[in-house]
């Protein structure tokens, strides 16, 4: 009796659950018609009201997932990973470039060229269509200026490993985010035996890893270092915070070069449609909203204050990317897995 | 016979949950694992990882030291007290900070370190708190303010009920370590392992406070980082599984050092004590007084901080929490449902594992099998968990209709369970133990075998031990991050707020980041309060 009780009772669970995961023969709700799944690294203070936005002119319910900061982009691309047999995200918003280059390699995101492109560069779109660049955020070192002059602080990256700056900065750790990017941008113009002289010089010069860009920027503002590595937006919400804190822009120049500026290092924001998604529709037309000048604008009248790629819409927000490189992303993003390996044995190992 | 049938029920609900959770989890860590590393992954720890290991190991230990000597004192107040309201209130306070979600206490820390003046940045920056490298130190201490509750609930507990009366008759001829290290400590040995193994595996394993205090050079920040290297490989589960395989045999062998004193511990959440021989060792209402005065501190410190904070804030606490609820209330309200599902399906749980010599084999197996999952499923780390479900329950589902995996957060849920469900299954256990075996003899006589006796002897026994966990399982499931972002549902009204709150505290926006900060301290209160009150209440003779 106990048995039978038992069994009713398991087949009972069973259904339920089978009931849960059925694949509905239905017609879709409207909310599976009529919707679309972004997943986002973009700070959700900067990127909610942008898809609240398109959600209420557009009538497309917008589900989105953000990441958290502590890992910066992975969780989500681990996630993406994931659900490659069965993808349920249909826009990719990051808030850097490289790691998306290598979502694109992987074959998770796929190719669109959105008309919505025509004045962006050709620097900041993939030629295939996998990836589109917006909004702008510099590499800076970030300093206060009460306590530091602005000519006692290195001009270029490669002058961090000068003995004279000893103890003196932090950079966030380059297993994550934009310092990753940074250091594969490095590896792909310097080469591999200039970056590995490059890390084996840092760690002579004591240089500490901070937990994140944020982190880079707090301990100069507070007296606890002197300098840091640092994204612009990081050191605009600081300054909006009353902190006193400043930003110079180091050129990308290898050791050893003359006195020719590389220039700075800008690292844009990135879209890619998700290859497989559910709503891919619906998919391009956030994609297009994404990457219009309206969302450029915003993104750049935002606290983060991305610099629009569109040299139009640039000068007409007069917007500077000071001292802007020409740096070919791709590139650099082919470098990841390298510059990661040297960044564990030279600077970490 | 409802109750039998709504125990029945209870325990089948329980196992298909643990099954779809942990089961999950484990069966595809398993598939995964089993081929060995991949082609070009080394088994054996590279000198990086090794000297993160060891540096693991010592902010752990560090941090269990710290714990204990915040412990000491306020249990042995609270082992000197007769059960009543100073009880309670001391028991509210020592509770709360370990249900409080671990990267408050690290962004309450943060925001003291880097304050521009007042006494308390001054008195951290004197004692060397901010040199460059202090981070692993600094990580310690906030590990030890999260984890301290542990030794003074466990201590209280083993030295009310082991070692109070041997060593107040040693205080007769000795001095007060004389007498503890001679005649307290060998009762309550076995105790203390088991609280120094769990602080020290939360420690070592925790991946929030570390990487807000700036530590990266510890596994939990390397988990994150091989995390990523693994999302590229063709078995990103195998591949974590053999990254992490030093860290996790050290947590198995702590646990098994462990076994004994839990065994011990099965009298939990009892008022039974040691007889009472007309001596005491102090605790009046003096001490009682301090030892509040030093926890309500240590347990309102963040509290503190943050309202402090508000002080010198860009926009008034009004705005900001007017700000913060418009941006995160949809997630705090997911986070609370998802936490009392997951606290409920750990009740279940627990009552699926609960076994009768007199049950049928298959139930006896699954009881079994469900508990062998669960604690071996506790152990991986978030990112294997977060993983192993994302990619089972996306395969599973439809994304063009509505699916238990985008439109309920059921692998949300799941997750939840395979990380924090040992912490009720674990208490069920100990506590089904402690029905005395008379009574179970008794009811057999009557008639009463297998379910029935279960339901009708042994629930009435247990059932309030199994809610305390639960509630502390439901709190301890709002804080989750890491498997959290792998999982939450993209087609439910919310995700979860505790990984919105991360990316705040690490993004540096103070004042809404504050007023989430001090949001996420009503679970912690709710649980705190709510779990002495449920537990003090005594069982049916």
């Amino acid at each position: 009796m106990l048995i039978e009780k038992l069994r009713f009772s398991l087949a009972t669970v069973a259904l339920a659950f089978m009931l849960g995961c059925r694949e509905s023969t239905e017609s879709p709700g409207p909310d599976f018609k009529n919707s679309v799944v972004i997943y986002c690294s973009v700070d959700v203070a900067f990127a909610e009201p942008i898809l609240d936005e398109f959600q209420r002119r557009t009538g497309i319910t917008v589900h989105h997932i953000f990441d958290t900061e502590a890992g910066k982009t992975t969780g989500l691309v681990n996630r993406l990973s994931a659900e490659k047999a069965r993808p349920r995200a249909d826009v990719w918003w990051s808030s850097e470039i490289f790691g998306t280059i290598q979502l694109a390699e992987r074959g998770i995101l796929a190719p669109y060229k959105s008309p919505v492109a025509s004045d962006i560069p050709d620097a900041y779109r993939d030629p295939a269509g996998h990836w589109t660049a917006i909004g702008l955020r510099g590499r800076v070192i970030a300093y206060d200026p009460k306590r530091t002059k602005e000519e006692d602080l290195p001009k270029r990256w490669c002058d961090l490993t000068n003995p004279k700056y000893k103890g003196r900065f932090q950079i966030a750790d380059p297993r994550f985010g934009t310092t990753r990017g940074h250091m594969a941008v490095l590896l792909s113009r310097w080469g591999q035996p200039a970056m590995e002289g490059f890390y084996e010089a840092l760690r002579a010069n004591d240089c500490q890893l901070a937990a994140g860009n944020a982190k880079a920027v707090l301990r100069p503002t507070r007296g606890l270092t002197e300098f840091g590595a640092t994204d612009t937006d990081d050191v605009i919400v600081a300054q909006a915070r009353g902190d006193s804190v400043e930003m110079i822009y180091p050129d990308l120049d290898a050791p050893g070069d003359g006195p020719t500026r590389k220039g700075t290092l800008w690292i844009p924001c990135s879209v890619g449609l998700v290859a497989g998604g559910p709503n891919t529709e619906a998919g391009k037309q956030l994609f297009d909203y994404l990457i219009s000048k309206e969302v450029e604008a915003l993104l750049f009248e935002s606290e983060s204050r991305n610099v629009p790629v569109r040299p139009a819409l640039r000068k007409k927000l007069r917007a500077r990317a000071t001292n802007e490189a020409v740096v070919d992303y791709a590139e650099a993003a082919e470098m990841l897995p390298l510059s990661d390996q040297l960044v564990r044995e030279k600077l970490l190992e | 016979m409802k109750q039998v049938a709504a125990f029945q029920i209870a325990r089948v609900i329980g196992w298909v949950a643990i099954a779809t959770s942990a089961g999950v989890v484990l069966t595809a860590t398993f598939i995964e694992s089993i081929p060995g590393p991949l082609p070009d992954q080394s088994i054996w720890p590279t000198p990086r990882l090794w000297s993160y290991f060891r540096t693991t190991l010592w902010m752990a230990a560090l941090a269990t030291i710290i714990a204990f000597a915040i412990a000491t004192p306020l249990m042995i107040v609270l082992a000197n007290l007769r059960p009543g309201l100073k009880r309670r209130i001391l028991l509210i306070l020592i509770i709360l900070p370990l249900v409080t979600m671990p990267s408050i206490h690290a962004y309450a820390w943060l925001l003291l370190a880097t304050r521009k003046d007042g006494f308390a940045a001054a008195f951290l920056n004197a004692i060397g708190w901010n040199t460059p490298g202090a981070q692993p130190f600094q990580s310690a201490v906030v590990l030890a303010a999260w984890l301290w509750p542990i030794p003074a609930l466990v201590l209280s507990v083993a030295f009310r009920q082991m070692g109070r009366q041997g060593y107040l008759l040693a205080r007769l001829d000795a001095g007060g370590l004389t007498a503890f290290l001679r005649d307290a400590h060998p009762l309550m040995r076995a105790s203390l392992i088991a609280a120094a193994s769990a602080t020290f595996i939360l420690a070592c394993t925790d991946a929030t406070i570390p990487p807000l205090m700036g530590v990266t050079e510890v596994w939990s920040v390397e988990m994150l980082a091989a995390a990523a290297v693994a999302s590229s490989r063709v078995r990103p589960i195998g591949y974590l599984f053999w990254q992490s395989w030093p860290m996790l045999l050290l947590i198995a062998a702590l646990a098994l050092a462990a076994i004994p004193g839990i065994r011990r511990m099965t009298r939990w959440g009892e008022e039974l004590e040691s007889p009472d021989i007309g001596l005491s060792i102090g605790g009046g209402g003096g001490s009682w007084l301090l030892a509040c005065v030093l926890a309500v501190v240590i347990a309102l410190y963040p509290l503190m901080v943050f309202a402090t904070e508000f002080t010198g804030a860009r926009v008034d606490a009004a705005t900001a929490m007017q700000t913060a609820l418009k941006t995160f209330g949809k997630h705090g309200a997911a986070t609370f449902i998802v936490a009392i599902i997951t606290g409920l399906c750990a009740m279940a749980g627990g009552l699926s594992v609960i076994d009768d010599h007199d049950n049928h084999l298959v139930v006896r197996a699954l009881s079994k099998i469900a508990f062998v999952t669960v604690l071996i499923t506790a152990i991986l780390p978030p990112e294997i968990i977060g993983t192993a479900l994302a990619s089972t329950f996306a395969r599973i589902s439809d994304p063009a209709h509505w699916n238990i995996y985008d439109s309920t957060p059921w692998a949300w849920i799941a997750a939840m369970l395979s990380r924090f469900a040992v912490v009720t299954v674990v208490v069920t256990v100990l506590a089904n133990r402690r029905v005395p075996d008379s009574l179970l003899a008794q009811a057999q006589l009557e008639g009463a075998r297998g379910t029935a006796r279960s339901a009708l002897v042994r629930l009435p026994f247990i059932w309030r031990s199994i809610a305390v966990a639960a509630i502390l399982t439901a709190c301890i499931a709002t804080s989750e991050i890491g498997a959290s972002v792998l999982t939450q549902p993209v087609r439910f009204f919310g995700g979860s707020l505790a990984v919105q709150v991360d990316m705040q505290m690490h993004y540096g926006r103070q004042d809404e980041t504050t007023f989430l900060a001090a949001i996420m301290l009503v679970p912690a209160l709710l649980a705190a309060l709510s779990a002495p009150a449920l537990a003090r209440r005594r069982t049916p003779a």
